[in-house]
């Protein structure tokens, strides 16, 4: 039997089923016994008079499965030692990954952006000859997910339970209408509660005997600290481009490249990422995500404090992931900088941020400046550029895409990508040039540009505007907190462009 | 001068901004984290330092925000604007010398 979810192109679904699993603390059936069963959720045991060390690796065998998206004669065989019973052995399978799947839809269903544009949960059974009582009962019900009736009944709500919750949005919702009177039924004790926060799980030392309480603190801080790292194969762009190989056709590669960036950036300590930042000492942009790594233990991973969670944790540990594996490329020439008249900025975009084969412009461009704004003529090889921060990297990443016809293609793929399909609209000429545009599905409607004919197109704004907030970190233009927060795909695709083909 | 939203967020010249729904709790947060951009002509030097008593560019960051791809689930309009919003500032860079075919 495969799993009860295939990993999708929405890997994020399955990352948060994993993290929900890994969080569950290990301990034997007899601690499990003891505590209540608002508790019982996060804790994991095994019955059968298992001691600790078995089933931490009945647990071990069950993330690798979920990792790797096991079928269940798999995991059976992985743990022949420890659960002997096919049909017991079953059940555990069955449990911990429908708890961690419905757990990992729990937390993306309650992030506010979702939230926002998905405010009604529907309790979704599947009917058939085994459906419980409550699951058919309560099959149907629709209401707001901040109504009350939820809490206790977040599925699994029993023993190889299949529902799941459905979350809709708002015209969705009031269409199919809330549950006016919905089921009074509740599951059995131990089930239904709603998922807790990450790492939040502590006993309360009022219920329980300071010994056990004193045993299971342990092992909950041990847990926090056992965030597994991900596989290596995650930590490469390989992994991932068939993940995005349908929805962005050819710039899947450099999305590939900074989601991998991004899973290696998630293993690396906190003070590892900021020595990788720290090669960037004159981007405003880095000193935002170096804010965000405040309060963040240094010497452990991102990953292992839940750095998942927070978008600009996350774009630092992107960004660090990034400049960990990036192949050192010819320092620029003091000539050349003093002809492009960047000074350190240009420096630190050639030298570190971008990979070898990235072709820049050379001695032969000519660089001058602009009172205010910027632009790039690659016929006669010029730019200009004013003092704002952003604008010169902003326009060498127009001569990125034009000296790269492989970046350039792919930044015109993710264009495409988001427009699924449709033609992008005519928005009139600029300096005498066709603009095409698809703008309302990025931050700002600028950034949805493209340059040139129809059908050859000689320039998009994808690179360049995420290279601007990068650099600047704040802009008239907006804000990177706001582009990692609202786009993230755009922040990991501008890595794989800098990255290089 | 007072701007109103269909999901009854009003806003005033000034900055205030009234109502509990998420677009007025956002438009707060903003507010509260200066400065605040306005993307007015696109690209490096087209936008503008939000000032709350700029009618032009209150207006204009307003239609901005309510008009974010990511709100767009929440259907919001203008309900009423202003009669007298003056217009905004021309766009500040000079292209005069930018060669046909330039990029911005």
């Amino acid at each position: 039997m495969a799993l009860a979810w295939t990993t999708t192109a929405d890997v994020d679904r399955y990352d948060e089923a994993l993290e929900a699993h890994l969080k569950r603390v290990r301990m034997t059936a007899e601690e499990a016994r003891a505590l209540d069963d608002g508790m019982k959720g996060d804790a994991f045991w095994v019955s059968g008079g298992l001691q600790l060390e078995a089933v931490q690796r009945v647990f071990d065998k069950l993330t690798v499965a979920l990792e790797r998206g096991d079928s269940f004669e798999e995991f059976r065989k992985a743990v022949l030692g420890e659960l002997r019973d096919p049909a017991y052995a079953e059940l555990v399978f069955r449990n911990a990954t429908q708890r961690a799947y419905n757990a990992g839809r729990y937390a993306q269903m309650t992030e506010p952006e979702t939230l926002r544009f998905r405010p009604y949960w529907l309790y979704d059974a599947i009917l058939d000859g085994r459906t419980t009582v409550i699951c058919r009962e309560c099959n149907g019900t629709l209401l707001p997910a901040d109504d009350p009736w939820w809490n206790g009944r977040i599925p699994p709500l029993h023993h190889s339970c299949r529902s799941s919750l459905r979350n809709l949005r708002r015209s969705e919702g009031e269409k199919r209408g809330v549950t006016k009177e919905p089921p009074a039924l509740l599951p059995p004790p131990g089930w239904g509660a709603l998922p807790t926060k990450p790492f939040a799980w502590r006993p309360d030392p009022k219920k329980y005997e300071p010994g056990l309480v004193a045993e299971l603190n342990k092992k909950a801080a041990a847990n926090e600290n056992q965030r597994a790292s991900r596989p290596p194969a995650e930590h490469t762009a390989e992994h991932w481009e068939p993940t995005y190989r349908e929805r962005y056709g050819d710039a899947a590669k450099s999305l590939a490249h900074g989601k991998a960036a991004l899973e290696r950036g998630l293993d690396m300590t906190v003070e590892d990422v900021h020595a990788q930042l720290n090669k960037l000492p004159y981007m405003l942009g880095t000193e935002a995500l170096r804010g965000a790594l405040k309060g963040a233990d240094g010497k452990r991973t991102l990953r292992a404090q839940a750095g998942e969670v927070d978008p600009l944790r996350k774009a630092a540990a992107a960004v660090a992931g990034h400049l960990q594996t990036l192949p050192k490329r010819p320092k620029v020439t003091h000539r050349q900088l003093v002809k492009m008249g960047g000074g350190k900025r240009a420096l630190d975009l050639m030298s570190a941020i971008t990979g070898p084969k990235v072709k820049h412009a050379g001695e032969d461009w000519r660089f001058g400046r602009l009172r205010r704004g910027g632009y790039t003529h690659a016929p006669t090889k010029e730019v200009k550029y004013d003092s704002a921060e952003g604008t010169l990297e902003h326009e060498l990443c127009h001569v990125i895409e034009e000296l790269n016809p492989e970046l350039f293609s792919r930044a015109i793929a993710f264009l495409h990508a988001r427009a699924r399909g449709e033609k992008l609209e005519y928005h009139g000429k600029m300096a005498g040039q066709d603009v095409y545009a698809w703008d309302d599905q990025f931050l700002h409607w600028y950034t949805g540009r493209k340059y040139g004919a129809y059908d050859e197109p000689f320039g998009t704004e994808i690179t360049s505007t995420a290279m601007e907030l990068l650099v600047a970190g704040r802009l008239e233009n907006g804000k990177l907190s706001e582009l990692v927060n609202k786009d993230p795909e755009h922040f990991l695709f501008l890595l794989g462009q800098l990255a290089g083909p | 001068m007072i701007w109103r939203f269909s999901d009854g967020t009003v806003a005033h010249l000034g900055g205030e901004i009234e109502g509990a729904s998420l677009f007025a709790q956002e438009l707060r947060a903003a507010l509260a984290d200066p400065p605040v951009g306005v993307q007015i002509y696109g690209g490096p030097g087209g936008g503008a330092w939000l000032d709350v008593n700029d009618a032009a560019l209150f207006d204009a960051w307003l239609s901005q925000e309510m008009s974010r791809p990511f709100r767009r689930e929440l259907s919001l309009r203008m309900t009423e604007r202003p009669d007298d919003v003056p217009e905004l500032p021309a766009d500040p860079r000079d292209f005069s010398g930018m060669p046909e075919g330039a990029l911005v």
